[in-house]
């Protein structure tokens, strides 16, 4: 931007209102990540033919495959599989995490029982029950699903159950007095009043999905983008390793937007 | 005017009984109600008893404080009782007690008969927080409590707007908590507390923070509601004017530890405007007895620092 343009921006940015002024930020913003993202992949093009192919690839060569990929029709069983064990892992996770923080929330003593037991799954490293997973459910979708699942269930778990911990006692005392019992303040009071912390939660959630079913697949697997990437390295194609990487950038984004969409209609 | 009211107040009655079979696990709804024709309570059983109520707590050096000492109260049903007296003497507490909130360390609290073990649900409580739900509107809010108790949804949400009127409220129906000033939080609360017809009220300081003018409006009120009702009413304050203007008993409570420093009856005619009421000469001794009282409270305190 030339100096007169900036100096024009200033001189306009007063007689702005408000909505205006946060528009022409966004704008601003946007054209800044498009600008950040072409330099960045000029920088690697131009570098490219002075690095180890191997090890960095190259812009054109990562579109070339990725083409190549959407043509041929090969991506697309890939992604829907590991779409498939994204959503079926979210969503059962996310509902058995909502359902047992809630419980364990609103039970002091079957929460004080259970802590141990939750506190030691959660601080294993997920990638260490893959096998057990494959020992369980096979080598299908299920083992993958059951993957996401686990590591969504504990993003929701966590974040319901404190949701629901937070609630004033002093609030549900008094609404109690009105005569409400205690399952329709559970229904009326405490879900609503823990609904944000779920909602966070749920978001948080939804990138964990994608780490889950990759992770799942990366152990045992004929199918799904984690296989892609997995079996793109030990051909020494890092061009496609790449691609599938870029995939699930593309895919975490949308999951990220979307869910964005979703907590800002809750708020109107 | 007068007969219109109470005709008003027995078809209320009826209502309650409709409600009361609605849901029995209200707990201590009384139907006692008397005696419609005069204003005067009825002394006796019905009321509230507490009997040596003692309640201590320990600092955290381990030095135990005495809140409440013995602390030997009657109030008969239908009265309505204020409790004044220094700040931290445990005036709340009373109130806590007798919802339930918390128990005596020693003694108790006998409520309509029989002695509170657990919360008094059914009883109205205005606590100093409003604690409406942010996520309902006011008519919502209000409903609540009829909602619980099954009534249907139209026949309930019409009795929400009626009180929402009563508190005058109306026009603010479908804002949200965020939405209102503080007087307008406290009118919904008491909208909330009244609209399931509870024997008694218990008001800390519902009016604390109000600015004067809209202090007085909400007392006026209050009274109209109580003189259709005739709910128990125990009425926290600082406010030795306003405990006068509203009330058949002030309890004086002395500072920590506390206990019950004097009675005072207050015969003023009923129905009362607590507005012009202030002029009564009968007002202004007892005003100033009251003041009297407060005073040697205070210097007892001074003597203590």
């Amino acid at each position: 931007m030339s100096s007169t343009e900036l100096q024009l921006a200033a001189s306009q940015r007063t007689s702005l209102s408000p909505m205006e002024q946060a528009s022409r930020k966004m704008r601003m913003i946007w054209i800044g990540r498009v600008l950040f993202l072409i330099v960045f992949l000029l920088i690697w093009q131009v570098a490219s033919p002075y690095l180890d192919k191997t090890v960095f690839s190259s812009p054109a060569d990562i579109a070339r495959n990725l083409v190549e990929s959407v043509l041929t029709g090969s991506l697309w069983p890939n992604l829907w599989t590991t779409l498939e064990e994204i959503a079926l892992g979210y969503i059962v996770g996310a509902f058995a995490g909502i359902v047992v923080g809630f419980i364990l929330g609103s039970n002091e003593i079957v929460a004080g029982i259970l802590d141990p037991v939750m506190i030691a799954i959660y601080g294993i490293p997920k990638i260490a029950l893959g096998p057990l997973f494959v020992v369980w459910f096979g080598i299908n979708l299920m083992p993958k699903v059951v993957m996401a699942a686990v590591i969504v269930f504990f993003v929701v778990f966590y974040a319901t159950y404190h949701g629901v911990r937070e609630v004033d006692q002093d609030m549900l005392r008094t609404i109690q007095l009105l005569g409400v019992s205690p399952t329709q303040i559970r229904r009326w009071v405490i879900f609503p009043s823990a609904l944000s912390a779920i909602f966070l939660g749920l978001k948080m959630a939804v990138p964990e999905a994608l780490v889950g079913a990759v992770v799942g697949e990366m152990i045992v697997s004929n199918k799904g983008l984690g296989y892609m990437i997995q079996f793109a390295a030990t051909q020494l194609d890092t061009a496609g390793v790449y691609a599938g990487l870029f995939v699930l950038m593309i895919m975490a984004l949308l999951a990220n937007s979307a869910v964005n969409q979703a907590s800002g209609m809750k708020r109107r | 005017m007068c007969v219109m009211w109470e005709n008003n107040s027995l078809a209320k009655r009826s209502d309650l009984n409709d409600l009361k079979k609605d849901r029995t696990s209200i707990g201590h709804v009384s139907t006692v109600f008397n005696d419609t024709s005069s204003y005067k309570y009825q002394a006796g059983s019905g009321g509230i008893r507490l009997e040596g109520v003692s309640k201590w707590f320990y600092r955290s050096q381990g030095e135990k404080v005495v809140a409440l000492s013995q602390i030997d109260l009657e109030i008969p049903k239908g009265a309505f009782v204020s409790l004044v007296g220094p700040s931290g003497c445990g005036k709340s507490t009373i109130l806590n007690c007798i919802a339930g909130f918390q128990y005596p360390d020693a003694g108790k609290v006998i409520f309509e008969g029989k002695e509170i073990r657990g919360l008094n649900v059914g009883i109205g409580y205005m606590t100093q927080k409003d604690y409406l739900l942010p996520w309902r509107d006011v008519l919502d809010n209000v409903w609540l409590p009829l909602q619980a108790r099954g009534i249907p949804t139209k026949e309930g949400k019409q009795r929400a707007l009626e009180y929402i009127k009563r508190v005058g409220l109306e026009g603010f129906e479908h804002n949200f908590p965020r939405e209102l000033s503080g007087g307008m939080l406290k009118r919904a609360a008491m909208a909330r507390t009244l609209v399931f017809h509870p024997s008694t009220l218990l008001m800390d300081e519902p009016f604390g923070n109000l600015d004067a003018q809209l202090k007085l409006q909400l007392q006026r009120e209050l009274l109209r509601i109580w003189h259709q009702e005739k709910q128990t009413v125990i009425f926290v304050t600082h406010d030795l004017e306003e405990a006068i203007a509203l009330s058949d008993m002030v309890v004086v409570l002395s500072g920590r530890p506390s206990s019950v420093k004097q009675v005072i009856h207050v015969d003023l005619p009923r129905p009362r405007d607590p507005i012009s009421i202030r002029f009564e000469p009968e007002f202004q001794r007892l005003h100033k007895e009251l003041w009297s009282l407060i005073d040697v409270t205070l210097e007892v305190d001074h003597e203590f620092h």
